[in-house]
């Protein structure tokens, strides 16, 4: 009989180890999935989504029949789409909510905030956040935007504030923020069960946490990347004061969400890095800086920050990895030269990657088999290596993820 | 004119808008000061491809082109606003793919190049685009995606051409992060483009 208590620490163990650059039995694989089970298993995108029963029995079909190292959860952007019906969140777009019914979700990206509105965020983020980007990013949250300013209503003129809660379409938007708690409460609390099931099938999850960039932040939801690259030159003093701003704030977020999991492991997706948005010398100046702090500070909580390193960041590796933490992090390459990249990680960080979506979508077992060896060949060597797709398994052919996951147990040993 | 293509390729935004109201008022030749934006434009991709300027600069440029071409327009008067163009291009986010901001840089840029572009807008339906091409005319159709699940509808577009008999008479470029020699190949199109200059240097080629 499987010991599966067993089975969830030896997982666990290799898959910490190689993240701390120590000698494990075989290199983990460990993919990012994305939608796959919901395809690969016939069913339909807009139903799945809508109902937990549905995407925990795939999730763990999934487990059971690809074994990976470590677990994979749909409570991540798949699981919460009954939130954001709710709110009507307009920065995604799902199966039945702005997209065919058997579309996986995509983002959207906008110029949420306006340059002369720099002034408002910096001095006071939270109440941007309330008056501003919550009626802007929620539909049903629109009228928050008619709300006074509570900053400063220290004395006697909280009855006003309180009158101002009186109009209808506040008093909507209150209404929803209840069903949503309700629903938050309810999703929650299924996440928690699917967890837990994962766990006694013996899989632990691969994070407990998730942050972003500062740099990020600004470009992802605040300016948009137009707005962020043009403001590089256009005043770059807000963009720093900014990105200086939202630090403690990324960080207060990724501790706070690792003291609740008990993962010390930290996902941190950087999007706006990319080697041709911006000089190296912006790179240094207004990317990196923040984002090292960010990483320094998580390591300071023994918190592992795990950065999936999207699109071609060629240039930017020698120095994210020269001042990396040793054996503390994780990069996960998407495009990027991960054979490059491995000549300086030695010693220093775990990678993570890559075999391309390109080949996983349409190329045949031999393709992929192929490019899994030369991972294995040049990227495992003495340690320090999770294997796993370049983006994810999405639109992945099934005979392909087969081919990774068995080429990589049969031929991953060290 | 030679301080207006400089500050335009040293992306002087402020000095650049102060000269343009400044020869404008001063009664210079409005024609003359676009042609030395235009001046300015090619610098800059020159820098682009040189490794010294970035997408970031790119944009820049664009917003400055057409704030300068908002404040020239007016005087063209009889005037032809626009030379003729190099060609024309047809550019659209492929069925199931909602993401616009790549192509909408890269159809920018081929305008400030001298091209004619149309473009399709996003989720975008197969047959839509071969009807276009067929309709339009362009020496080249871009189809962009950001997603891996834009691989088969960039195939399907390929293929209907095919089957239109139209494939010979466009350039089929794709565009997009998870775009390689792997798809170029799946896909049957001519060319793939992974930064916005790609696609000027390809098309003036083609010329």
């Amino acid at each position: 009989m499987v010991d599966n208590k067993a089975l969830f620490a030896e997982r666990q163990k290799r898959y910490y180890d190689t993240i701390a650059l120590r000698k494990t039995d075989r290199v983990p694989i460990v993919p990012m999935v994305d939608t796959f089970p919901i395809r690969y298993y016939g069913a339909k995108m807009e139903k799945a989504i809508n109902d937990h029963g549905i995407l925990d029995d795939l999730w763990l079909r999934f487990h059971e029949e690809f074994q990976p190292d470590i677990g994979d959860t749909p409570y991540f952007i798949n699981g919460f789409f009954g939130i954001s019906s709710i709110l009507d969140f307009r920065l995604l777009k799902w199966a039945g909510h702005g997209l065919d019914d058997d579309a996986s979700y995509q983002f959207v990206e906008d110029e949420m905030m306006l340059p002369e509105q720099y002034d408002w965020f910096l001095s006071d983020p939270s109440d941007f956040m309330f008056r501003h980007m919550f009626p802007k990013v929620y539909g049903r949250l629109a009228p928050l935007a008619k709300l006074p300013p509570i900053t400063g209503s220290y004395y006697f003129f909280t009855p006003y504030i309180w009158a101002a809660l009186a109009d209808p379409d506040i008093q909507d938007a209150g209404r929803a923020l209840a069903e949503a708690a309700q629903e938050s409460m309810s999703t929650l609390g299924k996440m928690a069960h699917y967890h837990q099931a994962l766990a006694e099938a013996g899989w632990p999850l691969p994070q407990g946490a998730m942050t972003q960039a500062p740099l990020d932040i600004v470009g992802d939801y605040l300016r948009g990347i137009k707005g962020m690259l043009v403001d590089l030159r256009r005043r770059p003093e807000k963009l720093l004061a900014a990105c200086d701003k939202l630090l403690p704030h990324m960080l207060d977020l990724a501790i706070g969400n690792v003291r609740i999991s008990g993962i010390p492991i930290c996902f941190i997706p950087l999007h706006k890095c990319m080697d041709n948005f911006m000089s190296q010398a912006q790179f240094e100046k207004f990317y990196w800086p923040t984002l090292l702090e960010l990483m320094r500070a998580l390591v300071a909580e023994k918190i592992s920050p795990y950065l999936l390193i999207e699109g071609v960041c060629d240039t930017r590796l020698p120095i994210m990895i020269r001042d990396a933490p040793p054996g503390m992090c994780v990069y996960h390459i998407e495009n990027s030269d991960i054979f490059e990249a491995k000549k300086l990680a030695r010693d220093k960080v775990c990678l993570r990657g890559n075999v391309p979506a390109s080949i996983l979508s349409t190329g045949t077992p031999d393709d992929v088999r192929g490019y899994c060896k030369r991972l294995i060949d040049e990227v495992a060597v003495g340690g320090g290596f999770i294997m796993d797709t370049a983006v994810n398994l999405t639109e992945a052919r099934p005979e392909n993820v087969k081919a990774m996951f068995d080429y990589t147990k049969e031929h991953g040993a060290y | 004119m030679e301080k207006i293509t400089t500050a335009m390729a040293d992306m002087l935004e402020d000095e650049l808008m102060a000269l343009t109201d400044k020869y404008l008022a001063e009664g210079k030749d409005p024609k003359a000061i676009l042609d030395a934006y235009q001046a300015g434009m090619t610098e800059v991709g020159k820098r682009y491809e040189a490794g010294e300027y970035f997408v970031s600069e790119l944009i820049l440029a664009g917003e400055m082109m057409t704030a300068g071409s908002d404040k020239i327009k007016p005087f063209l008067k009889g005037a032809s606003e626009a030379g003729p163009t190099k060609g024309r291009v047809l550019i659209a986010t492929v069925e199931g793919d909602i993401h616009d901001i790549g192509k909408n840089i890269a159809g920018t840029i081929m305008e400030l190049a001298g091209y004619e572009v149309r473009n399709l807008g996003e989720d975008v339906k197969t047959t839509k685009i071969v009807e276009e091409v067929k309709n339009y005319k362009p020496k080249l159709v871009g189809l962009s995606g950001l997603l891996t699940l834009a691989y088969d509808p960039m195939k399907a577009v390929v293929d209907q051409l095919r089957e239109a008999g139209l494939r010979d008479q466009v350039k089929v470029l794709l565009g997009g992060s998870q775009i390689d020699d792997h798809i170029l190949k799946y896909v049957g199109a001519d060319v793939f483009a992974n930064d916005a200059m790609t696609n000027v240097n390809y098309l003036n080629s083609l010329a």
